[in-house]
């Protein structure tokens, strides 16, 4: 599509660079956020959606200021909630489709 | 949010649309946004020794403890990436890679300073592993 917007890095032009170097391109769909905060205790997180989110988590490991990259937790998420299984795990739910 | 801001929609939606996932970009809504990653988007890459291991530190410079995504060529050269911090090649790759730790305390972490990433060698032979991370400004 010829219309939009899009944002370069410093550095390149916005007219004639590589996708890659842009900031944001509304030809590329943006992940937008639907919620995010920290889960305490652990369990079910409603998310209000009517599909299977895509979702980020970090959880704390036994060293409370340490947390783990995304993927490295045990979080599920359905077509009602996303379900983590560590105390204050700290969760983003975005409007988009995973599944 | 109040009655102004810039939208965009995915093709032949309308513009008036309520569903969020209509749209491209809606500053409505919040967005995460890569806050670090590798020097020119070219990966990273770090030697372990026979048996050893070898851990990376990637000062964020934020205030806060971020999300952070990683990849790993847990098997050098295999050009299979694998995602997160404790994962486990599949059976087709774990002969000659590493490995990440999975423990309670894990040894690849991000705290509200550095991400630190520890990849263990069982092999007999020294590695030189590629890894790429993003680290976003935001923190759930």
């Amino acid at each position: 599509m010829n219309y939009g917007i899009k944002i370069s890095q410093p550095g390149f032009d916005v007219k004639t660079c590589d996708d890659k170097d842009l900031v944001m391109s509304s030809k590329f769909n943006l992940l937008k956020t639907k919620a995010t905060g920290v889960k305490t205790p652990a369990g079910a997180v409603a998310h209000g959606l009517s599909y299977v989110p895509i979702f980020f988590t970090t959880r704390p490991f036994f060293t409370a200021t340490h947390f783990s990259l995304i993927g490295d937790d045990f979080t599920a998420g359905d077509a009602t909630n996303i379900t983590t299984a560590v105390n204050n795990t700290r969760y983003y739910i975005f409007y988009q489709q995973a599944i | 949010m109040a009655n102004y801001g810039v939208k965009v929609t995915i093709d032949n939606k309308d513009i008036s649309s309520t569903e969020p996932r209509d749209y491209v970009f809606n500053s409505a809504y919040g967005s995460v946004k890569v806050a670090k990653e590798p020097a020119n988007k070219t990966h990273e890459t770090i030697d372990v020794s026979a048996g050893g291991t070898a851990t990376a530190t990637i000062a964020h410079g934020l205030s806060f403890v971020p999300l952070v995504m990683l990849f790993t060529e847990l098997k050098p050269g295999s050009g299979h990436w694998y995602q997160g911090g404790i994962n486990v090649a599949d059976p087709t790759d774990i002969s000659g890679a590493v490995t990440l730790d999975g423990t309670s305390d894990s040894l690849t972490y991000v705290d509200s300073t550095n991400v630190k990433i520890t990849y263990s060698n069982p092999t007999g032979g020294a590695l030189t592993v590629k890894y790429y991370y993003f680290i976003f400004g935001d923190n759930g």
